[in-house]
């Protein structure tokens, strides 16, 4: 699978590629994880609490971190018009039978479809274009959004991971997701 | 932490020597506790890179697990991300050393130095529905079944389930009747 190539996804909503990160695309995630979603983002980008803004060559070393490992993807999501609208996750350097999936919308991007359609393109990748027998995510419980969004493309609920996060002074539980490659659009 | 000591066992920083028997623990099908679907490839060269590359993250460890008589009957690690937060643990025996209370005595060691010198909030352990000993072993220990992930691994050559068990600081102090000195949030 390659990622790098632009791919598009489209859903009712709306239409996304995805491909890596240019050096002006992470001054972008940079600036996001400063301003817009500080705990999101550091949590995406897997930092230590307490979430502080982290400097550009530290958000720049990790993307590279991560797409270094086998099977591993962090990459970004882009709209129409080239815009960067988030961050998708896709890592199954443990079994590539077994892929987790993130995905994040930076927060004045949200409510337009652009997490669906995220989220459906690594579902498409996952059963598409590899053998995975079943995907999994795990959603912040402060994320009602991201909650729902789970479900609606299709995860089951697979049970909570006490502490898993502290936000604003507050333990906040993990939520994991899976699907089964059977359950994908109703695969046979 | 240099080293820990129970009744039972020692927990002590691995050496070379260890290294050729942690591999055999990895290659063993028996011990492959969580996905048999790696090959038994492990050499006592390659196990040396995993644990060091394992032990970048200064808050984690690989502690080799010998008996009181200097006996190596297996090996644990743990790690914790985020630090002080949240720790990972796991436990590997060899098979002629199992129901002997090595493995339990080693996790409580370092259950105890986690909640009580290091001040975690939880600890997180790792196995498979197919290994209904570890699942046992855990919950004596007092973790809780936190996930079931489906058909995400294969044990005998049939998918079965990932299992996410969890054990919070109350969890912890509680079923050991101990008083805890952290207040909580």
């Amino acid at each position: 699978m390659t990622m790098a190539r632009s791919v598009t996804a489209k859903s009712r909503a709306a239409k996304i590629s995805l491909r890596s990160l240019s050096d002006a695309d992470i001054a972008e995630v940079h600036r996001q994880q400063n301003e817009r979603c500080p705990e999101e983002l550091a949590d995406f980008l897997d930092m230590e609490p307490p979430y502080l803004p982290l400097t550009l060559e530290k958000v720049k070393s990790t993307v590279s971190e991560y797409n270094r490992k086998e099977r591993t993807y962090l990459v970004g999501a882009f709209d129409g018009d080239r815009r960067l609208v988030g961050l998708v996750f896709y890592g199954s350097e443990f079994d590539a039978t077994w892929p987790w999936l993130s995905v994040l919308v930076f927060p004045e991007l949200r409510r337009k479809g652009f997490g669906r359609a995220m989220a459906a393109s690594l579902l498409d990748k996952a059963f598409d274009q590899t053998h995975a027998h079943s995907a999994c995510c795990h959603v912040p419980g402060w994320s009602a959004a991201g909650l729902a969004l789970a479900v609606k493309v299709g995860f089951k609920a697979a049970g909570q991971g006490r502490r898993s996060f502290v936000v604003d002074g507050k333990f906040v539980d993990g939520h994991f997701f899976d699907i089964l490659r059977s359950e994908h659009k109703g695969a046979p | 932490m240099d080293r820990l000591e129970g009744k039972l066992v020692r927990l002590r920083p691995y050496r070379d020597a260890d290294l050729e028997y942690f591999a055999q623990l990895r290659n063993d099908m028996r011990t492959q506790g969580w996905n048999q679907r790696m090959p038994p490839r492990a050499t006592p060269e390659s196990t040396r890179e995993r644990l060091e590359d394992r032990q970048k993250n200064q808050h984690s460890a690989v502690l080799a697990i010998e008996t009181l008589g200097g006996q190596l009957v297996g090996y644990l690690t743990y790690e914790e991300g985020p630090v002080r937060l949240r720790a990972m643990l796991g436990a590997i025996t060899g098979p002629e050393h199992w129901g002997k209370g090595y493995a339990r005595e080693a996790q409580e060691l370092v259950l105890k130095f986690l909640f009580e010198d290091r001040g975690v909030q939880v600890v997180n352990l790792w196995t498979t529905s197919w290994n209904v000993r570890a699942l046992h072993g855990a919950e004596k220990l007092g973790f809780k079944l936190a996930a079931r992930l489906r058909e995400a691994t294969v044990m005998d050559g049939k998918r079965c389930d990932a299992i996410i068990m969890d054990m919070t600081r109350e969890d912890y102090y509680s079923t050991r009747k101990l008083a805890d000195s952290m207040t909580g949030l």
